[in-house]
């Protein structure tokens, strides 16, 4: 078990390089020039060739690129992501301070998406083909189908403007409060139905394969409960590859943030990370995505991990 | 539980959300657009929705307000013309926010920061006429250019001043605002308190909290559903709306010149002309600013000292703008209804932002040009990448809106060859001479003849086609009263604003 850690930490290592380093190539590919952003807003006489200038090597955008990239490795390598080009803060307390409010937001939504995945999901393969079934599928395709920029404007409309229940946008500190909470209900759930959409659909065909077996049959002719039967004979089988979709799903909802954080104006490193592409801030983008990637990476190895705890036939070898 | 021990619950209940609403009655909240909030360092900033909270949090030399320069941290100022100096006789008694008093050292230290090579801050281009400045006396500062500049004053609109000791390395310099920083969230939200003892007297609002929303639609959102009580750079498909509504719009526009930029170096004069006469104004005004502005025709303020009557400019007029490419040789030999010259098709590259009206006024662009038989591709990209193609000649045509300062009142510094944002790709030296006479005199009458002379040529040649004087509108919900805001858009005096009701 340890040497599988150890082996897929060092597989972590080498995947997070790739992706610092392709980022760092295809964003230099891209056009844009950042010090555009810096200088006075779009004209009015005091955007002279010599202040750009001086800005580009202020943040050493006028070195050969080999040199930029070496430059960037070498400080990666002692922990320092560099200096945000936008901000003129350092990357990495940028990525200290945004990464809480993202984890804060993404969990929200995996929470939601599981609760009402699972539940719907659970709910539609005990009544098969009946109301529950279809009403079920109805969410879930309408889970799947509804972009999230437009759920996020509907629940916007319904709930801030028209009822007046929750903020529009925005996030406040103090996790678990009741004022925290009302701002992450409309932003996470936004995030997590999709995610859900494909839990329910997932759970629903799963349980029907396990309802089926052999062992479901018994425990029924038992004569246990049907609530026993469900829950701890058949869910506990079917969440097995449920399981790797929640790994893959935290991705797509990290993924989700960006858009999810813009709308919603949640502080996260999705919004940053926009931003910053938009910007062409290098160092900014290379910090968020390798932020995402490094918590990408360790989400499916604890998945993979959970697996043998859920699925004793699973061993490492 | 007793009916008698629950009616004080419910007293202190109801006096618990009385207190609430007036202490949030108490706080204002102001957002804008945009990813990128403010900067809590007031010399920062460098845009106008953020030099609003440079504005609370620092004060300038003076005020240009309404075509007339006022006292703010300097009370008196004189110029002497031959050794191109300004002396400024600061005010007494100004302390900043760590207590510190103003002195003519902080000042010197200002303007020497926001210049600094090594980390120029947004100001510096305006600052790059000055030679030197220097303290004579323990409130007393002279300024010395190295050229002459009339409205030198003007450009001291973004240098605020900042405690030197605040400013170490790393640390976020205090100013002597009327709002002192007390929370920053980079990006998301800076709550300012009142600064008891600024110097114009203790703000009437306690507490002012600017927000940042990226999402236009979220925004305007905001607003409505009364938890943001001023939106800046409203979208102006929503002005009139939300004018209409009840609340509060203030229009402004100073210098602000939306124009087609033609690229000088792949479009000919004659084809220029042409696109600059197959343009309507008042549809682009109309459909894509929501009527905000005026048509503009040559790059004076009509109206203004620096405008010249004689150059009338481009107007709407398509069969004027076909002659001019039929005599040019540019003719439909296929019958596809797209004009070719000697047998080569054409199809210009239209480079628009893929935001709002950049790109409905691009798509409406195109609209005209397709009536006179010219083919374009429209080519849509974020803010940074469409400025870098327009910048480095990867477009023919382009959609560009600038903002300049007020004074002087003619759209003129970006066709100097020395300036960032000029996207003609090809400098020349006469509208260099040109603008470089205009701004080196105090000569009123030469500056008029130099003016008048960039205004014939820049028509003559084509070298873009004017389009629209925009203007641009900060709406408020109508409790918050005195709003105050400049010709540049920039919110001001935020001390003396009051909330109604």
């Amino acid at each position: 078990m340890t040497a599988f850690i150890i082996r897929r930490l060092l597989y972590a290592g080498f995947v997070v390089f790739g992706v610092v380093t392709l980022v760092f190539f295809s964003l230099q590919l891209a056009p844009g020039d950042p010090i555009s952003l810096l200088l006075p807003a779009e004209g009015g006489g005091a955007a002279s060739l010599e202040l750009a200038a001086q800005l580009r090597a202020r943040y050493g955008l006028d070195l050969p690129l080999h040199q930029q990239y070496v430059r960037y490795l070498g400080r990666v390598l002692q922990g320092d992501l560099g200096t945000s080009i936008r901000t003129g803060r350092s990357v990495t307390a940028e990525l200290q301070r945004l990464y809480p409010a993202t984890l804060e937001l993404t969990l929200a939504a995996l929470a939601i998406a599981i609760v009402v995945g699972t539940a719907s999901g659970v709910l539609a393969s005990l009544n098969r083909n009946g109301p529950i079934d279809h009403l079920s599928m109805v969410f879930a395709l309408l889970g799947v189908s509804l972009p999230n920029f437009l759920l996020g404007v509907l629940l916007m409309l319904v709930f801030s403007l028209q009822l007046g229940w929750l903020p529009p946008s925005g996030r406040v500190g103090g996790v678990g409060s009741w004022e925290a909470i009302r701002f992450l209900i409309m932003p996470a759930f936004t995030l997590g139905l999709a995610a859900a959409a494909i839990i329910a659909r997932l759970v629903r065909s799963a349980m029907l394969d396990v309802l089926s077996e052999d062992y479901v049959r018994t425990a029924k002719a038992k004569g246990l409960r049907q609530h026993t039967v469900v829950l701890r004979h058949a869910l506990r089988n079917a969440l097995l590859p449920v399981v790797t979709v929640i790994g893959l799903q935290f991705g797509a909802l990290l993924a989700g943030a960006v858009i999810a954080e813009t709308i919603f104006s949640w502080p996260g490193i999705g919004r940053f990370l926009i931003v910053s592409i938009t910007g062409k801030d290098f160092p900014a983008v290379q910090g968020a995505v390798m932020g995402i990637a490094v918590t990408f990476v360790l989400v499916n190895l604890l998945v993979d991990l959970l697996y043998a705890v859920i699925d004793p036939r699973v061993r490492f070898a | 539980m007793t009916p008698t021990t629950r009616i004080p619950r419910t007293l202190l209940a109801v006096a618990l959300i009385a207190l609430l609403t007036a202490v949030t009655a108490q706080t204002i909240t102001i957002a804008s657009p945009g990813s990128t909030g403010a900067f809590v360092d007031p010399q920062r900033n460098n845009s106008i929705s953020a030099m609003a909270v440079s504005e609370m949090i620092a004060d300038t030399l003076l005020l240009y307000r309404d075509s007339t320069y006022l006292p703010a941290l300097a009370t008196s100022w004189s110029f002497d013309e031959a050794s191109l100096t300004w002396t400024f006789a600061l005010r007494e008694g100004v302390t900043f926010h760590n207590g510190v008093p103003l002195t003519a050292d902080a000042v010197v230290f200002s303007i020497e920061r926001i210049k600094d090579p090594a980390d120029p801050m947004p100001a510096a281009g305006y600052l790059a006429i000055v030679e030197e400045a220097r303290a004579t006396g323990p409130l007393t500062v002279e300024i010395v250019l190295n050229a002459l500049n009339p409205d030198f004053l003007l450009t001291l609109f973004s240098t605020w001043i900042v405690e030197p000791s605040s400013a170490a390395e790393g640390a976020t310099p205090v100013g002597t605002g009327p709002y002192m920083v007390t929370e920053y969230e980079p990006d998301q939200r800076i709550v300012l308190s009142r600064f008891d003892d600024y110097w114009g007297g203790a703000a009437s609002i306690p507490e002012v909290i600017v927000r940042n929303i990226p999402d236009t639609g979220t925004l305007v959102l905001e607003l409505e559903a009364g938890s943001v009580d001023l939106i800046q750079f409203t979208p102006p498909r929503d002005v009139v709306r939300l004018d209409n509504a009840g609340f509060n719009a203030m229009p402004f526009g100073a210098v602000n010149a939306a124009r087609v930029a033609l690229n000088n170096t792949t479009l000919e004069p004659d084809l220029r002309r042409a696109i600059c006469w197959a343009l309507d104004r008042d549809v682009l005004l109309e459909t894509a600013y929501a009527g905000l502005g005026d048509p503009m025709f040559t790059v004076a303020k009509p109206g203004s000292w620096a405008h010249d009557p004689s150059v009338t400019g481009y107007y709407y007029d398509p069969e004027r703008a076909k002659e001019i490419l039929d005599a040019a040789g540019y003719v439909d030999t296929t019958g596809d209804g797209w004009r070719e010259r000697g047998g080569q098709a054409m199809n210009l590259d239209l480079q628009s932002r893929g935001d709002g009206e950049w790109l409905l006024s691009s798509q409406i662009v195109q609209q005209f040009l397709e009536d006179v038989g010219i083919r374009s591709t429209i080519t849509t990209s974020e803010r940074t990448t469409y400025y870098d193609a327009v910048r480095t000649g990867r477009y023919d045509i382009g959609w560009f809106i600038n903002n300049s300062l007020p004074e002087p009142p003619i759209f003129n510094t970006v066709f100097h060859s020395n300036e960032y944002w000029n996207v003609t790709q090809a400098p020349r030296e006469d509208l260099d001479t040109l603008i470089d006479a205009g701004r080196g005199t105090a000569d009123q009458a030469e500056r008029i003849a130099a003016y008048s002379e960039l205004q014939r040529i820049l028509i003559d040649d084509a070298v873009e086609c004017p389009i629209l004087w925009v203007l641009q509108a900060h709406v408020a919900n109508p409790r918050l009263q005195g709003v105050k805001v400049n010709a540049q858009g920039i919110l001001h005096d935020v001390h003396t604003w009051t909330l109604g009701n």
